[in-house]
């Protein structure tokens, strides 16, 4: 738990980011990508392979599919683990905050890994 | 009914001669008053977590080839993430109009590092301005039309 006191300042910085980019951009991707693509309103080629990947594999699109994973991904993990001391107090924390910082640590390396390999 | 909160956070760091009463949650905790819409706002946390794990599972099938990417947006198409996708566009407009547009005037500093903060006012219209935007921009570029 120590070592969770000491970065808790940057996990308030991702948590801030991760609201300002899950604000800004996971309204727009969840209706187009996740509701109006497999209702067949947007155009097949639109979200086709040649398409997408053309547009991830950029530099601006790798950064935002980064930070489109990674920032809201702290984000959760900090809302969530303040969200159950809210709900039943500190005693499951010193689990419960190393276990969701350390899934978010994993997978945010993990999501690096993916872009890169675009 | 009121229940027992965290003794610890009322615990002082000597014993002292003041006598305090037990620390205890608010009676209207947390479901009355606005500790509903607080504890729904800290409940959407658990749509972020999915919302980004889904879209890393996409992007390492980008990245895996044409065949995978197919099969993920095909099963996108599955009534259940039909459902459950209705429901998170809905968690995620209110979280991003609580957050932009009723939160961010509060959660800003007087000064942020060497410059002064916009007035309150303009908060607002300034990150729904930035909102609708920031989702035209996104909108258009995911549909197709642009580049």
């Amino acid at each position: 738990m120590k070592l969770v006191a000491r970065i808790e300042p940057g996990i308030w910085a991702l948590f801030g980011a991760g609201f300002m980019v899950g604000s800004l951009l996971l309204p727009a991707w969840i209706f187009v990508v996740w509701i109006a693509a497999p209702l067949g309103w947007v155009p097949a080629e639109a979200l086709g392979y040649e398409r997408a990947h053309a547009l991830a594999a950029g530099p601006i699109g790798r950064l935002l599919l980064l930070a489109l994973i990674v920032l809201p991904l702290w984000n959760g993990a900090n809302h969530l683990r303040h969200w159950l001391i809210d709900l039943g107090g500190y005693a499951r924390d010193g689990v419960m905050a190393p276990l969701l910082y350390a899934s978010a640590a994993v997978f945010s390396v993990v999501a690096i890994a993916a872009v890169v390999r675009l | 009914m009121a229940r027992m909160a965290n003794p610890e956070a009322m615990q002082p760091s000597t014993p002292g001669s003041t006598r305090t009463a037990p620390a205890a949650m608010p009676d209207q905790f947390p479901t009355g008053g606005r500790y509903l819409s607080y504890m729904l706002f800290g409940a959407t946390s658990i749509f972020y977590l999915l919302a980004s794990l889904l879209i890393l599972h996409m992007v390492w099938a980008l990245g895996t080839g044409a065949e995978a990417w197919e099969r993920v947006m095909a099963s996108f198409a599955n009534p259940v993430y039909l459902a459950y996708h209705v429901l998170a566009f809905v968690v995620f407009t209110w979280a991003g109009w609580r957050f932009l547009i009723k939160l961010s005037a509060k959660a800003n500093p007087p000064k942020i590092g060497p410059l002064r903060r916009p007035p309150l006012a303009a908060f607002p219209p300034m990150m729904g301005g930035l909102w609708v935007g920031a989702t035209a921009l996104a909108v258009i570029v995911l549909w197709g039309i642009f580049p």
